[in-house]
């Protein structure tokens, strides 16, 4: 198969190096911070995820408010006593509702959230194809595009033959 | 001077009517003289909003607390220079501001469409002042900022202290003067079609450079903002899916399918429908922006207090969307394509899969947006959808979205065969797979990352592909390389600044992947003397240094940070509070390396002389603000016109047209 | 002083729209060319040609095309440049002396980004 036979040109391996060093600064800025501990680290996820009921829309990781800061103490004595992550968001829940999770439930209402777009997303595969499809059958519209002649389209083309434009073999005419 | 910037806003508003009217008659009866009578009236409207700007702000200079406006947003303890913040920090002043600045930029476009699109220029005239037509009406029935208080106050209530930043000197600007540029390419594709002349692609050179302004203004608008959120907000995160900043993002995401799609029909003569129902659909979106802005139903972070105004740029929205639906339903007929689709892998094809990727994410984000409400409406249990959900889904889609970009440019126009679509991607999913290799061992093992890094890295690599070899070809004749380089990029502008700004998109890319996925914090206690690490940063801190102010308390912390065994100076996180907002303010302080960034920034200083401290390292963070320059140089190089060498032009256009040339036979015309 | 500001104010504006209603210099300049018209057509059409013709070839030079898509592409730009061309009642001499012209910049760009690989 021809396709195999890809000539790897100068231009292909200079490509490859630029990315290589690209990709090498990335793993090293990306490797270093490695070093906080597992409970530093549910306990930041987990702030992450539960809202400031008081300031709009900002998590208690973000926020700045006192409440914000009291419920981050909870969230990590409640870590430290062993609790999962799902019961400390339990906890959230039965005081502030489910209005305090920064994510929408996978189940009853809030699962709609999530439905929709992986839906959506396929109904406009569905659409583009079938845009493409409708696209490419619809003949021209401008059918005066055309209103150059058998013989006026042989004569131009003889023209710029003649004129070596084309050079040794005229490609095939478009079907 | 008050009195006269109050005069000059209704003067302003009477002769947008006059303009408004007559544009459009001018139009229709083919008045020329009526049609410059609108154009000057149009210009005369920037000195008038002028001159109430320079009331407004000399009313915060001097600290003229009878106007309501100026007392609500400043006090005799705000640094006079942030005046220029506080003219456009509240409701009423934004609407003002936005007028004028659209007024200067429709102005400039009008006068290029007067030159370039003689007979479509009065209908877009016509549209143009009635988006400035209805910002002055709610400036002068609903939210006046010249407006006077019957008592005057001895001090105002203050500037939001979230504001004192020189970020906020340029953020908000332009956001906002973004969000109202989209009306321009808006104006122009309506007024063609309004004028019967949307057929023929006259409008598309116009509609691509002001749809790329645009663009330009959103974008650095919207990394203006994340840098400031970044630098300023002191949370460590740069784009928090705020609504407001989500109202942001969606007319950008149309805008930048736009400026693809566009492209299309300048080459092909198709896609002349979808371009307008996807100008209108970019223009529906940013007044939908402005209507969340201002109060609409979500809480924000950003938004303004009032409330009661959002409905009205609702309904504005609503009914400007019908409206252009029916003008464009009207005038359908003039709009079929004129080439036609040869093959499903050809260039074409991939701009309308990226179009509609493009839309879908716009759609995600405002169903994400408005779920809360829905949820309520629905099941009377409010939902807060936030970062997580929109990580979750957005960010699979965009990576989609990069891929498709370092893939397009490689297809070309019309048709590409199979075969030759298999060899060029062979090369990128054998790059992709290689970087994922390499990826995995040097230890970045999260999947979304590596993916992310491999998609970038196919991008990158379509990119770099063209210029090298591109450079390469050039070089073969005899040119020293940078000449060849330039002179590549010099030929073929557009493709090329094209690819500049997807290099810096890239770039933009592989910062948020490296900073969602990698970045570490960690809250620590410290008293003074206190030594910590986080990664390879060691801070110790020094202590704390509080001064007092007449609006806050200001306690700055002093640092000193060594990375590794290389000593990085000192740093100074600082926490202020106002008492009179209850707000505290905490700027971190940042060493910024392209690497990463190392950032402290303080939480709460306790009386025990203990204090919290937040640390964290954001790696790859510059990479973001560095692609800035970078996008704007490209756009730039995109916009320059292309100069055609004399002797191949046809010439045909250079001259006025006389009779006889009116009646040439009209072989090229569609049936009309 | 107020009150003469706002006249002043009220007053420019007035005059500056009133001046093109009353001298009429507008409508006495000669028309300008009609976006719509054949000719701005024609000249679009032909930009496009053009630009289809160089892309070719910069593709071509950067391998993103082989040869068989570059005769097509080629063949398909000619075309059209050629309907413009015929609608333009050009004499035939200055038909062939235009795509003449045509040729010589496509070889040019050609030669510019180095030949074919």
């Amino acid at each position: 198969m021809s396709i195999i036979k890809i000539a790897v040109s100068r231009s292909h391996v200079l490509a490859i190096l630029l990315i290589s060093l690209v990709l090498i600064q990335l793993a090293v800025s990306c490797k270093a911070p490695a070093e906080i501990s597992e409970l530093d680290s549910r306990t930041n996820s987990l702030n992450k995820s539960i809202m400031c009921p008081v300031c709009p829309g900002e998590s208690i990781d973000q926020s700045q408010n006192e409440l914000a800061g009291h419920m981050r103490r909870i969230v990590r004595e409640q870590i430290d006593g062993g609790k999962t992550d799902s019961q400390i968001r339990e906890y959230f829940v039965e005081r502030y509702g489910p209005v305090v999770l920064l994510e929408p439930s996978t189940s009853g209402i809030g699962l709609v959230a999530w439905i929709v777009p992986p839906v959506g997303l396929l109904i406009a595969i569905c659409a583009v194809a079938i845009a493409l499809i409708v696209m490419k059958r619809r003949r021209r519209e401008n059918v005066p595009d055309d209103t150059l002649s058998y013989s006026d389209r042989e004569r131009y083309f003889k023209l710029l033959e003649e004129k070596e434009i084309f050079g040794d073999d005229p490609p095939g005419r478009e079907t | 001077m008050v009195e006269i910037g109050q005069i000059s806003i209704v003067a302003a508003f009477i002769l947008a009517v006059y303009v408004t009217v007559v544009g459009f008659a001018g139009g229709i009866l083919n008045g020329r003289d009526l049609v410059a009578s609108a154009r000057w009236g149009f210009y005369s409207v920037v000195p008038l909003l002028l001159i109430a700007t320079a009331a407004l702000i000399y009313a915060f200079v001097n600290n003229d607390f009878s106007v309501a406006y100026v007392a609500e947003n400043s006090n005799r303890a705000m640094p006079r220079i942030y005046a220029w913040v506080a003219f456009y920090s509240g409701n009423a002043g934004s609407l003002l501001y936005i007028a004028v600045a659209f007024s200067i930029m429709a102005s400039i476009c009008l006068k290029v469409i007067t030159k370039k699109l003689p007979y479509t220029a009065p209908y877009a005239l016509g549209v143009m002042s009635m988006v400035l037509l209805f910002f002055l009406a709610v400036i002068l029935f609903l939210a006046n900022p010249l407006e006077k208080l019957p008592v005057t106050p001895a001090d105002g209530q203050g500037i939001n202290p979230l504001l004192i930043h020189f970020g906020m000197f340029i953020h908000p600007p332009f956001q906002m003067l973004g969000l109202i540029s989209v009306a321009l390419p808006y104006s122009v594709a309506v007024g063609a079609l309004l004028a019967g002349r949307g057929g023929r692609d006259e409008w598309v050179d116009q509609g691509r450079l002001w749809g790329m302004v645009s663009w330009l203004i959103l974008t650095v608008g919207l990394l203006l903002g994340s840098w400031w959120a970044y630098t300023i907000l002191g949370w460590g995160g740069y784009w928090a899916w705020d609504p407001v900043e989500n109202s942001a993002l969606m007319p950008w995401l149309a805008m930048t399918a736009f400026v693809h799609s566009i492209m299309v029909q300048k080459r092909r003569g198709m896609f002349r429908m979808w371009n307008m129902v996807l100008v209108i659909t970019s223009f529906t979106m940013a007044q939908l922006g402005m209507f969340i802005n201002r109060g609409g139903p979500v809480p924000s972070v950003h938004s303004f207090a009032e409330s009661t105004m959002g409905w009205i740029f609702l309904a504005v929205m609503g009914l400007t969307l019908f409206v252009s639906l029916v003008i464009f339903v009207v005038r359908y007929d003039t709009l079929k394509s004129r080439g036609r689709l040869e093959s499903l892998i050809s260039r074409e094809a991939a701009f309308l899969a990226q179009n509609a990727l493009f839309l879908l994410i716009a759609f995600v984000t405002l169903w994400g947006t408005v779920f809360p409400i829905f949820s309520e409406a629905v099941d009377e249990t409010t939902m807060t959808v936030g970062q997580p959900f929109f990580n979750k889904v957005n960010g699979p889609l965009m990576l989609l979205l990069i891929f498709l970009m370092g893939v397009a440019p490689l297809l070309p126009w019309r048709r590409a065969t199979v075969r030759s679509l298999a060899r060029m991607l062979m090369i990128p999913a054998a790059l992709a797979l290689g970087i994922a290799g390499v990826a995995l061992l040097l230890g970045i093992t999260r999947p979304w990352a590596v993916a992310s890094f491999a998609i970038c890295g196919v991008a990158v690599s379509g990119v770099m592909q063209e210029w090298v070899r591109g450079t390469l070809s050039r070089h073969k004749r005899g040119e020293w390389w940078p000449k060849a380089f330039l002179n590549l990029l010099n030929a073929n502008r557009p493709r090329y600044g094209g690819y500049i700004v997807h290099l810096a998109i890239i770039m933009l890319g592989v910062g948020i992947t490296a900073s969602s996925f990698y970045s570490v914090q960690r809250d620590v206690v410290m008293k003074p003397g206190d030594t910590e690490t986080l990664g390879k940063y060691t801070f110790t801190y020094i202590g704390v240094n509080e001064e007092s102010f007449t609006d806050r308390l200001e306690e700055t912390a002093e640092f000193e940070v060594w990375a590794g065994n290389k000593y990085l100076g000192y740093m100074y996180p600082y926490r202020a509070f106002y008492p009179e907002f209850r707000i505290a303010a905490t700027r971190g302080a940042i060493n910024s390396s392209p690497m990463e960034d190392f950032y402290l920034v303080p939480s709460e200083f306790n009386e025990n002389g203990q204090a919290v401290f937040r640390a964290l390292i954001n790696p790859m963070v510059w990479w973001m603000w560095a692609s800035c320059p970078i996008l704007v140089f490209g756009t730039l190089v995109a916009l320059i016109p292309r100069r055609r060498a004399k002797n191949i032009q046809l010439g045909l256009t250079r001259f006025t047209v006389s009779n006889a040339d009116q009646n040439r036979s009209a072989m090229l015309r569609t049936k009309d | 002083m107020l009150v003469f500001v706002s006249i002043i104010i009220c007053i420019i504006p007035a005059v500056v729209v009133l001046y093109p209603l009353l001298s009429k210099i507008a409508s006495q300049s000669p028309f300008p060319e009609d976006e719509s018209s054949l000719n701005a057509d024609l000249e679009r059409r032909w930009e496009s040609a053009l630009d289809g013709l160089q892309s070719a070839e910069l593709e071509r030079s950067l391998g993103n095309l082989d040869e068989e898509g570059y005769g097509w592409l080629r063949e398909v730009h000619m075309y059209e440049a050629a309907l413009v061309l015929k609608a333009m009642d050009l004499s035939k001499a200055e038909e062939i002396s235009l795509m003449e012209r045509v040729n010589d910049e496509i070889a040019r760009t050609r030669i510019e980004s180095g030949g074919a690989e």
